[in-house]
């Protein structure tokens, strides 16, 4: 089972408590205003959203994710694969590449990791 | 109090409504100049409908309408005076049903405000006071002193320019200020259809206008560009949703056709334009010079109201001494209870000077004089409508048998309102209007 649903506006929040946690929520919220433009009270918002649905959680007034932007990511992925390729991980690849101009060096390091 | 305003409403909605049919024939004429015109002729609209009083001019084309306004209100205000201590009060039934889908309307609009507000708090901010949500389907602008556009995640590159073009300009025109106006407008107005069609055109034209702009200064090649991200992406709906009422979305086949057919116009359509605009402000936002009702109405019917106003001449029958001018004062009043137009109610100021000051007594004397050539004037017309309306009576004798039809129109020409419960209300025959 993977990771819950994150929206992109809660995404890019995420990205800010991955870097920083554990973090405040009151440091979040004043990160949050500069970088996203949100208000104290939509961040904190957001924050209670999201440990609902167990992505973050919250000890007294600290914040911390439950889970890492390595697990939205293969999550996110997942479904990509499920919806658009019926599941398919090659018919993914193929589009993948076919549509991105890989570099060498992408080469060189997609090589490396399938060779694990 | 609220009964007046209801009245003045009726009455700005009624005299608007010509305006309106009026600006409808002239957007058809004006279709091929440019949108600006458009959404300049819905702003005269909106002044019609808001402004509670005009100027007189005899360029006018608008009939004088206050007396229909008059049926359906002083019907209302008769049934109000008549069962004021009963339960059931027709008028005020009117009233609360007026008051009551206004404040729905308000009500509605503030609560899907907020609750758009809420869906779009955490819109991420892209840059300046551009906001990027995944909620947002189409782009928009929302708020009020600090406009933001918001987006949606998918629009990238190219489209992104052009949507956001479009979007500055919507905020460099006021549009999100002027359609929450015209919906605030439309709350006022909402049992008039044609305020109805005028709001759903007048957001439409701001949509125009907007592109027309922004398509200006383009190239052909751009201009193509932006149609298609008009296509891709749907600026479609209703371009500044703080507009509640969903309906406004247009085709976007007319909004590529216009853009991609935008042609600057020429000296001489401008010209035209202008003049056209001119002369729709001139003959529909002016109410008919006065002095022209004053004359087709009857005397004869003003003095007899006298008896049935009486408690209200008696205050000022009381304060002016000199006997002789006793009756004058009477007749006065009664006048101008009936006709607002008139200021004879400068009458009552002396309740506040003395009577020995030397100016007031000067005053006064000039007054009097005025009156009774007033009165010689009222007489006269009094002489002139007795005579007209013998010669109508010998007409209508003479025809009765000869034509049915002719003695119909006679009949219909000397009709009257029949006296309310309270009394007389004065009413003018209705085709000596024109």
């Amino acid at each position: 089972m993977g990771a819950p649903k994150v929206f992109e506006s809660e995404y890019r929040f995420c990205l800010i408590v991955w870097e920083n946690e554990p973090e405040t929520c009151a440091n979040l919220a004043k990160i949050s205003k500069e970088r996203l433009g949100w208000s104290r009270t939509t961040t904190y918002t957001v924050v209670a959203r999201l440990c609902e649905r167990g992505i973050l959680k919250k000890e007294g007034s600290v914040v911390s994710a439950l889970y890492s932007k390595e697990d939205i990511q293969i999550s996110e992925m997942d479904e990509l694969i499920d919806k658009k390729f019926e599941g398919s991980v090659p018919a993914f690849v193929a589009a993948f590449a076919k549509s991105k101009k890989i570099s060498d060096k992408d080469r060189e390091e997609i090589m490396a990791l399938l060779g694990e | 109090m609220l009964e007046n305003i209801l009245k003045t409403v009726l009455d700005m909605s009624l005299s608007a409504s010509f305006l309106i049919v009026a600006v409808l024939i002239a957007r058809v004429l004006l279709r091929k100049s440019s949108k600006l015109f458009r959404k300049a002729l819905w702003a005269l609209v909106a002044v019609r409908l808001v402004v509670p009083f005009s100027f007189e001019s005899a360029l006018s084309l608008v009939p004088h309408h206050s007396e229909y306004v008059n049926v359906s209100t002083e019907f209302s205000a008769d049934v109000t005076t008549a069962v004021t201590n009963s339960g059931f009060d027709r008028s005020n039934a009117l009233l609360f049903v007026w008051l009551g889908v206004f404040a729905f309307l308000v009500v509605y609009a503030i609560i899907s405000f907020l609750k758009l507000k809420l869906r779009i708090s955490d819109a991420v901010l892209l840059d300046g006071n551009v906001f990027q949500s995944e909620k947002v389907k189409s782009p928009f602008v929302f708020g009020i002193l600090k406009p933001k556009i918001y987006v949606s995640y998918d629009i990238k590159g190219e489209n992104l320019d052009y949507v956001l073009k479009h979007e500055r300009t919507h905020i460099k025109y006021f549009d999100h200020i002027t359609k929450i106006i015209g919906f605030a407008i439309l709350c006022v107005h909402w049992f008039n259809p044609l305020v109805w069609v005028s709001y759903v055109l007048f957001c439409k034209d701001v949509e125009l206008a907007c592109d027309e702009v922004v398509v200006k200064d383009m190239t052909a090649e751009k201009r193509k560009g932006y149609a298609l991200a008009l296509c891709n992406i749907g600026i479609n709906k209703a371009g500044i949703s703080v507009c509640p009422v969903a309906f406004g979305e247009m085709s976007i086949k007319e909004r590529v056709k216009s853009a991609i057919s935008y042609k600057r116009i020429g000296k001489i359509a401008f010209a035209l334009s202008v003049v056209l605009c001119i002369t729709v402000a001139v003959c529909f936002m002016t109410s008919p010079e006065s002095n022209v009702v004053e004359k087709t109405k009857k005397p004869v019917e003003e003095i007899s109201v006298e008896e049935t106003t009486e408690p209200q001449t008696e205050t000022v029958t009381e304060k002016v001494s000199d006997p002789t001018t006793e009756p004058v004062t009477e007749i006065i009043t009664t006048e101008s209870t009936e006709s607002p137009v008139q200021t004879y109610n400068e009458d009552v100021s002396y309740e506040n000077g003395s009577l020995d000051d030397p100016e007031v007594k000067e005053r006064m004397k000039k007054e009097q004089e005025e009156t009774m050539l007033r009165i010689q004037r009222m007489h006269t017309q009094q002489l002139e409508e007795a005579a007209r309306e013998r010669e109508l009576a010998e007409m209508q004798e003479k025809y009765n048998n000869k034509n049915d039809d002719y003695k119909g129109t006679v009949s219909a020409f000397n009709y009257r309102e029949p006296s309310g419960p309270t009394g007389g209300v004065p009413y003018p025959s209705v085709p000596s209007l024109f």
